[in-house]
């Protein structure tokens, strides 16, 4: 494993963001747009996203349509051209899916954030502490993990009420033992090191370990395999939507969306693949983000 | 005048290690030994002789099973955390594996500023300073400064790793079969390096291997374990000169020398294996494979008997005496 001589390595080495590759920034620009649209949606000429046009539903993208602009005390009706065309009930599907998107979005990045705290600092002690610690945390992970999701989630949902907040709570939770077993396994890995003996041997402090030692090698495997939650959390989002377990109307969300044109997939396909497109091109995107960041800082360590 | 305090004094170390359902590995028993200031002593034996669980037991990771260690006067085994924690920094240790001792997450000179990060009250540029003059000190490039340690080769994490545990100017430092994973060119830079360091710095080194000829060439006093018990403590040229036990004779023996005759017949050991530590062999735990053994041999167990001037031996027939 050692060359010959003890020459310093070759300083030509590439970039962070080299080793990243096109696909990601690619796929960086499209989260950057969809990010930006979500969170500046307010300031944009849309038309209200939960304002029904029942005389031009399932509108065909680029349709001119009546619209009342609201202005004045006086409704003003006017013309406009429904740039993706309209859903059944006859609401700007453009509107929805900006609008959506920050539904689909807290959904996607907040809950993983949940288990990744949450199961994060579990999985570390485990790791670290083994003994009692680890038997007690990954035997009520296993009864999580055993226990149906769905199930929790009519439970959380028939406790708390439906709302947005809520499925993030219940889909958060159901992500910790996850999250739990990839800082575990990364902690064990690491913890029998000898960098870790070396840190103790220093006088460094359990905490100390664990925060400087133990989870700069433990935070990246996990922000790769939350990147990865992110995209089935939202997809999740549009499968709850279909069983009426998602977020209540009229607040959009992508799967809501996709769930609402199923109906008049054969009349009118937009209603459901423009959601859908948007929503598969994003859930693309972060699971291309994850293989490239994973691949970009898991270079030789991996070879140790 | 008194004496002064030796810098690491063992007494009766114990290592036990529960292996399952009543099984115990005995991996140290009853070892003691001292150290005095400066010196280089050599703790050799075959693989799973219980030389790593010394050094471990002396660090506390994982403190011995029974025995005292004395550092300075002070029993580890019974000083609180918080006096451990601050004595630690004065007992270091270099790993075999240089490579796994380093955090892959940083960089190295940050590992060799950690000794003054962890201990606090010095500024980051100092720090990184101090890190830059110990680079140069153990013969790195200070251009490696933002390297990580996959970036470099086995001899230059072992160097890293030199520079870190002198950072902190140790009373004790603990070489872990430094040399076994590297080449021998780089063996001999990094052996050259440790006498270097040892005359700059005063260093006290309880130096383990398993190489009889390294040993030969680092060490002033040497102590050979065989499974988990001291056989012979003895000066090293004395050592090498003139075995006392047999099982010394027999690792001498196995030290191949160009233009030596073959080695002597009558003193290798059987050929059979290693005995296990979770049954270790009745009377002297040697008996199995000593070529001179004898009936009381394995009956009786041998304690350590002084059997010349600061040497002794734990054999009932020793090969010279006094």
């Amino acid at each position: 494993m050692n060359p010959p001589s003890e020459i310093p390595p070759a300083a030509g080495r590439k970039s962070f963001s080299e080793a990243l590759g096109e696909s990601f920034w690619l796929s960086a620009i499209w989260l950057v747009c969809v990010i930006f649209f979500a969170v500046t949606a307010d300031l944009w000429p849309l038309a209200e996203y939960d304002h029904m046009n029942w005389e031009s539903p399932a509108a065909p993208p680029g349709t001119e349509i009546h619209a009342e602009i609201p202005g004045g005390g006086r409704p003003v009706e006017m013309k406009k051209v429904s740039l993706l065309g309209t859903d059944t009930m006859g609401r700007d599907i453009l509107a929805r899916l900006i609008f959506g998107a920050r539904t689909s979005l807290a959904i996607g990045l907040v809950t993983p954030c949940i288990g990744m705290v949450i199961g994060g600092l579990l999985g570390m002690m485990a790791g670290f502490y083994r003994g009692r610690t680890e038997a007690v945390i990954v035997a009520v992970m296993d009864v999580i993990l055993a226990f149906p999701g769905l199930v929790f989630l009519l439970a959380i949902t028939f406790i708390l009420g439906p709302g947005l907040d809520h499925i993030i709570l219940a889909l958060g939770l159901l992500t910790i033992p996850a999250f739990t077993r990839v800082a575990r396994a990364n902690t064990l890995r690491c913890a029998r090191l000898e960098f870790v003996q070396s840190a103790r041997m220093l006088g460094q402090s359990d905490i100390g370990i664990l925060v400087q030692e133990i989870l700069p090698n433990v935070i990246w495997p996990m922000i790769v395999y939350a990147l990865l939650v992110v995209s089935y959390m939202i997809v999740a989002e549009g499968a709850l939507s279909f069983l009426g377990l998602g977020v209540p109307a009229p607040t959009p969300s992508w799967g809501a969306m996709i769930a609402e044109g199923k109906e008049v997939l054969d009349k009118a396909p937009h209603v459901s693949l423009i959601p859908a497109m948007v929503m598969f091109l994003t859930v693309l995107s972060f699971n291309i983000m994850g293989d490239c960041l994973r691949r970009a800082v898991h270079p030789k360590e991996e070879q140790l | 005048m008194t004496e002064p305090a030796p810098v690491l004094e063992i007494r009766s170390l114990e290592v036990i290690y529960e292996a399952g359902r009543r099984r115990r590995i005995q991996a140290v028993s009853d070892a003691s030994f001292e150290m005095i200031q400066g010196e280089t002593l050599g703790l050799v034996g075959e693989s799973g002789c219980g030389k790593s669980s010394i050094a471990r037991a002396v660090m506390q990771l994982p403190p011995p099973t029974s025995g005292r260690v004395m550092f300075f006067g002070e029993d580890l085994t019974r000083v609180d955390r918080l006096r451990l924690r601050q004595l630690r920094p004065r007992l270091q240790m270099i790993f075999q594996d240089s490579v796994a001792a380093l955090n892959p997450r940083r960089k190295v000179g940050e590992t060799i500023a950690m000794p003054l990060r962890v201990a606090g009250k010095v500024p980051k540029e100092k720090r990184n300073k101090r890190a830059r003059e110990m680079m140069s000190a153990v013969g790195l490039d200070p251009a490696l400064f933002g390297h990580r340690p996959f970036q470099l080769s086995g001899g230059q994490c072992q160097r890293v790793q030199f520079a870190r545990a002198l950072m902190t100017e140790p009373g004790l430092l603990i070489c872990d079969e430094p040399v076994s994973s590297l080449d021998v060119s780089i063996q001999a830079q990094i052996l050259n390096l440790l006498e270097r360091v040892r005359i700059r710095h005063g260093l006290t080194i309880l130096f383990i291997s398993h190489d009889m000829a390294v040993v030969k060439n680092v060490c002033d006093r040497v102590a050979v374990m065989y499974l988990g018990k001291l056989c012979e403590t003895a000066p090293t040229e004395a050592l090498y000169r003139q075995p006392a036990h047999p099982y010394t004779a027999v690792l001498i023996n196995a030290i191949p020398m160009p233009g030596a005759p073959l080695s002597r017949p009558e003193m290798r050991a059987a050929a059979a294996d290693l005995p296990s530590s979770i049954d270790p062999p009745s009377g002297c735990r040697f008996h199995t494979r000593c070529p001179v053994a004898r009936a009381r041999c394995a009956e009786i167990e041998p304690s350590l008997e002084t059997v010349g001037p600061c040497r002794q031996a734990a054999c009932h027939y020793p090969l010279c005496n006094g």
